[in-house]
């Protein structure tokens, strides 16, 4: 054995050793949670569970909840995310392209919400949304949901817009395309990777939120990370693994599917303040 | 042969003082006429003026007879090559020439057969399908002049559009623009601060400096017959012999002795 060990040399040797770590590191968890959501039986020295099953698929789907918060989450994911592009997108345009006093102000200004301690904001929120009776309704869930995301979705497009040229908008005018035009044309699929990127991220972060909506939605707002909670801590960890991977699944078809348009480039791009 | 294009006291200053001041000039049709100068002289605010890419403090442009100083570039009988960032990178080669031709409203198989004529023009037939990075910087803006040819403008504007090419390329871009031009009889204002392409590729050079025009002549008359000091400096390699040291005779003018470097074989005779 010895030989061997001195044939590959000791880099090589630190270097599996290294990255056996950060496998088990990084997907040891993953795999017990998937090993724990389909066992029927698992008691403590065995490695894996004596008896496979479904029967935690078939007890978290058998909630009525869980199937309402499913399509809850995913409702107002969506109008989270379409609400942030009808906002974001014209705002992300104008610090792109227009020049205008305390621009950079402005633009910071969106790292704010990120700054503070998350339940302090949240709680600061709740009072005001008291007195304008925006609690428990979807419209203030919302509302949280689009607090946490503007950075992105402002930051990653404005970078997005700020990398097209003006000869390729001056261009399309000079062919004869009216501003609308060009807009449509030109600027907007030009921009659409970076738009993509930071609605993914904006769809993402509405179904995974849990902390606001918690504040503002109790008690009839129940979206999913909610109803995790509750499944947790009053059922065994098999329930709470199957939800978890029904939590994880659209995060990795998402990101699957985005792949291709998510490049570090487009990401690191985002986050400069010229 | 009737003016196509005319600049009447083109004035527009930014507010970093920079601008041009008066701007007064004439191009005749199937002219290609040259706006020569260094950088900062104020060519591009010319050109980008014509195109109506900015709004004159003063002044009126007329195209064709015309007064089009109030409209906005794609209102205008004019198109513009640009330096770079011509062709939209989202588009295939196909969209972007028919893009302009879509706006128009033109029927689609007019589209196009008169894609594939205008890129056999610029001699890239048969590049419909490719996507502007799959192109190189000489064969971009072969297509972008493509763009430009197909919307028959009364006047085509160039805005250093070889300056990023290789001086080779440069050189044959040169010569096959000129044919175009000669081909089909086209109106061209052309800016650059090469002095040799202005040299070579107009009809009539203007030679700006600090926002003015100091002269318009065709090459040869600007080479050996320049009317300022400026002119004279900027055109190529001469002598100067300073005048008025003697009292009175010169009163401070200069006189001027060019001295083409190729009949001196590259050397002064002047020790």
């Amino acid at each position: 054995m010895g030989w061997y060990f001195k044939a590959i040399g000791r880099r090589r040797i630190i270097e599996f050793i290294l990255l056996t770590v950060f496998a088990v590191f990084f997907a040891g968890p993953l795999l017990n949670l998937v090993v724990l959501a389909f066992s029927g039986q698992w008691t403590y020295p065995d490695l894996l569970p004596h008896q496979w099953s479904f029967k935690w698929w078939k007890f978290v789907f058998e909630q009525d909840d869980v199937a309402k918060s499913i399509g809850l989450s995913f409702l107002i994911a969506t109008i989270v995310t379409a609400l942030s592009i009808v906002l974001c997108i014209p705002a992300a345009y104008a610090f792109a392209r227009i020049r205008f006093p305390f621009k950079r102000v402005f633009l910071f200004s969106f790292l704010l919400t990120h700054a503070f301690p998350k339940m302090g904001l949240y709680v600061s929120i709740a009072v005001l949304f008291y007195k304008v009776g925006l609690m428990n309704t979807m419209l203030g869930v919302v509302l949280v949901h689009m607090i946490n995301v503007l950075m992105f979705m402002t930051w990653i497009p404005t970078a997005a817009f700020r990398n097209i040229q003006a000869a390729q908008e001056e261009s399309a005018r000079d062919v004869g395309a009216t501003p609308l035009r060009v807009f449509r044309s030109i600027t907007l699929p030009m921009a659409m990777p970076g738009i993509m990127v930071a609605s993914v991220f904006t769809f993402l972060n509405s179904l995974d939120e849990a902390q606001g909506t918690f504040l503002v939605g109790i008690p009839d707002i129940k979206t999913m990370p909610i109803i995790m909670y509750s499944i947790i801590s009053d059922f065994p960890s098999s329930a709470g693994a199957v939800f978890s991977i029904i939590l994880t699944a659209p995060t990795i078809i998402l990101l699957v599917a985005a792949q291709r348009l998510i490049s570090a480039d487009v990401m690191a791009s985002g986050f400069q303040v010229k | 042969m009737s003016v196509q294009l005319a600049v009447r006291g083109l004035t527009k200053r930014y507010k970093t003082g920079e601008g041009v001041t008066g701007i007064n000039l004439e191009v005749n049709k199937g002219e290609l006429v040259t706006l020569l100068g260094p950088s900062g002289c104020g060519k591009t605010t010319v050109l980008r003026g014509i195109g109506g890419f900015l709004e004159p403090d003063a002044g009126e442009i007329l195209i064709e007879g015309k007064r089009v100083t109030q409209l906005p570039p794609e209102k205008r009988p004019t198109s513009m090559v640009f330096q770079s960032y011509n062709l939209w990178p989202h588009m295939s080669v196909y969209d972007n020439l028919a893009f302009g031709l879509k706006i128009r409203g033109m029927p689609k198989a007019d589209i196009k057969s008169a894609v594939s004529d205008a890129l056999r023009l610029v001699r890239l037939p048969g590049a419909e399908k490719k996507y502007p990075t799959q192109l190189s910087g000489g064969q971009q803006q072969r297509v972008a002049l493509a763009r430009s040819l197909l919307l028959k403008p009364a006047v085509l504007l160039l805005d250093e559009p070889f300056s990023a090419l290789d001086a080779k390329l440069r050189h044959e871009m040169r010569e096959e623009l000129r044919d175009i031009q000669t081909q089909k009889g086209l109106t061209m204002v052309f800016v650059t601060h090469d002095q040799e392409e202005a040299l070579s590729l107009s009809d009539r050079i203007i030679v700006m400096n600090h926002g003015h025009i100091e002269q318009i002549a065709p090459p040869q008359r600007i080479y050996n017959e320049p009317e300022t000091l400026y002119v004279a400096q900027f055109i190529g390699k001469m002598n100067f012999f300073g005048g008025g040291g003697g009292r009175g005779a010169y009163s401070g003018r200069r006189a001027v002795v060019a001295e083409r470097e190729a009949s001196l074989g590259g050397r002064s005779r002047w020790p």
